[in-house]
């Protein structure tokens, strides 16, 4: 569904993102972990049509994406969360979702008061139904991390991009969370999860791919990738045990 | 009643005086409908953009366009009012959608910064050419395009009416959410599927054909224009005064600013017109004194205080937020 070809970004001299090549069959919950500033973030920028790719290729659909604008990639299908949260803080949290049904791919066809309808769901679906009429601005951060997806999955998209949704939200949440994304995964949504917490890429994801500089350090099952001896080096860290037993 | 219900009905009060006023008010009633009417325009067309998070700085561009576009149209072509607002609105749009493709993806000050630009551009044209425009010297409409008083009256009117009701209708549809979308976060927003280059020009060409409209009866109402006249900074600020002092992003803010700001003006000049320059001061002042105490405007303080009285007059009932 998603091919990524050779894909290259430099920033002046310096390669955020080198030569990688990766593929996300349709349905998968792809996991994409690594260190801070391995490049996560710009390979999801890169995606979305935010930069431009410096060299390679993206797919979507059998369809060049790269050099799309992301309002276009937007309409494709493509849904994005940001990792730093950019709520419309003056807009209510249920107008914040209703933008994402008013002009997504099918929004054009939709008056508002389906959008409003439509818009019931998405926000059950991550647990912001009370506070819907709040300004978005006034959420916590957890609340923020939740918008930011009810307002993506408004946008029906086939394909889910999640960077570090988890960040800032309780246990509780992020068990509620993890619930909500098996629902949205099974309902035939193809997702691609940024995520530092390592028992959520455990718990959801079928494929792991593990970013180090900007390059490939290794891919596989969740399992292979926490117990394979690099990524433990560059990324888990040892467990304290076996550090204290050296 | 709830907020609603007022806005209704204040826009419904609103237009009923606006448009009776030519038909039966007194000379200086008619006056001050017709400046009022002017502001409104100007105000609610520069309360459109900014709502989209396009602040201008350049109004005056369109309002002085728009005033030689009518001049020209009218002295050169001999087209009559109607025909020649008509030029004026296409050409106050055709420039407004141009300078949305010319700003791009400029943002906040920068944006400002080129409206403004294009405004003193303008200027510096109509100085230049002194063949077509009458150069400094101005340029005066032939008399016998004069329509009548009532008639250019009767034409603010109806401008400020339809410009009220398009920004209403806008408020009811979904280029509301785009709007607020934009202005909040323009990165963002295009991942929900928003081209903000389209919305820019579609706001650019509604907000800078009403100014160039009402930039074209002005004309008409003078009869006279000059470079300094048509491209007033004066315009420019008093587009934006009126709808922060009445409440900025809000429907019946610029409207509420534009009535202020007009009866302000006027009650300092007659007060205190006869010692010079301090019938401006106290303008200015009283203007500083609302914007530090309202910070929401006249209609974000009387909701404020209506909310207050109905939370006292009924308190087993919540106030609603």
């Amino acid at each position: 569904m998603l091919k990524i070809t050779n894909l290259s970004k430099s920033f002046a001299g310096l390669r955020a993102i080198s030569d990688l090549s990766f593929d996300v069959p349709a349905g998968q919950f792809f996991g994409i972990i690594g260190a801070n500033g391995a490049g996560k973030t710009t390979l999801l920028n890169l995606i979305t049509g935010y930069m431009p790719p410096s060299s390679g290729t993206i797919e979507f659909e059998g369809k060049a994406i790269h050099g799309l604008p992301p309002y276009k990639i937007a309409h494709l299908g493509i849904g994005r969360t940001f990792q730093i949260t950019q709520p419309f803080a003056e807009m209510s949290v249920l107008d914040n979702v209703m933008t994402g049904a008013l002009f997504s791919q099918n929004g054009g066809r939709r008056s508002i008061a389906e959008a409003r309808t439509m818009c019931d769901e998405p926000l059950r679906i991550v647990g912001l139904t009370e506070q819907a009429s709040l300004p978005a601005g006034a959420l916590t951060l957890g609340g923020k991390k939740k918008l930011e997806l009810a307002r993506v999955l408004a946008t029906e998209p086939k394909l889910l991009l999640l960077d570090e949704v988890m960040g800032g939200l309780t246990h509780d949440e992020i068990e509620d969370l993890i619930a909500a994304l098996k629902r949205i995964h099974a309902s035939g949504t193809t997702v691609v999860m940024i995520e530092h917490l390592v028992h959520v890429i455990l718990d959801l994801c079928e494929h792991v791919f593990v970013l180090n500089f900007g390059r490939e350090l290794f891919r596989g099952s969740p399992n292979d990738v926490v117990s394979h001896p690099e990524v433990i080096e560059a990324y888990l860290g040892k467990p304290l045990e076996a550090r204290e037993g050296a | 009643m709830n907020t609603r219900t007022f806005g209704l009905l204040l826009g419904a009060v609103v237009l009923i005086v606006i448009l009776s006023i030519p038909v039966f008010g007194s000379p200086s009633a008619v006056d001050i409908t017709f400046r009022t009417c002017s502001l409104i325009a100007l105000a609610v067309s520069w309360n459109l953009m900014a709502s989209a998070g396009l602040i201008s700085l350049g109004h005056s561009a369109f309002f002085g366009l728009g005033g030689y576009v009518v001049i020209l149209s009218a002295n050169l072509l001999g087209m009559p009012f109607w025909i020649s607002l008509i030029a004026s609105l296409a050409a106050g749009a055709l420039f407004g959608s141009g300078l949305a493709l010319i700003t791009g993806r400029l943002r906040g000050i920068y944006f400002a910064i080129t409206t403004l630009a294009a405004s003193e551009g303008l200027r510096v044209i109509a100085v230049m050419l002194p063949a077509l425009t009458g150069g400094a010297k101005g340029a005066f409409l032939d008399a016998k395009y004069y329509p009548g008083t009532f008639t250019v009256n009767m034409g603010m009117s109806l401008a400020a009416a339809v410009t009220c009701l398009i920004a209403w209708r806008m408020s009811q549809s979904r280029i509301h959410y785009a709007f607020r979308a934009m202005r909040a976060n323009e990165g963002a927003a295009q991942m929900l599927g928003i081209y903000p280059l389209k919305f820019r020009c579609a706001i650019m060409a509604v907000s800078g054909a009403v100014a160039s409209l009402v930039g074209g009866i002005e004309a008409f109402h003078g009869g006279y224009l000059d470079p300094a006249i048509a491209f007033d900074l004066h315009i420019t600020i008093t587009s934006q005064i009126a709808p922060i002092l009445g409440g900025i992003y809000t429907l019946s803010g610029p409207i509420i600013g534009a009535v202020a700001t007009v009866f302000i003006g006027d009650a300092t000049r007659l007060s205190l017109g006869h010692i010079e320059g301090v019938s401006l001061l106290v303008f200015g002042l009283i203007l500083v004194f609302s914007i530090l105490y309202l910070p929401q405007g006249i209609r974000g303080g009387l909701s404020d205080l209506w909310r207050r009285r109905s939370a006292t007059a009924e308190p087993t009932k919540m106030a609603k937020p």
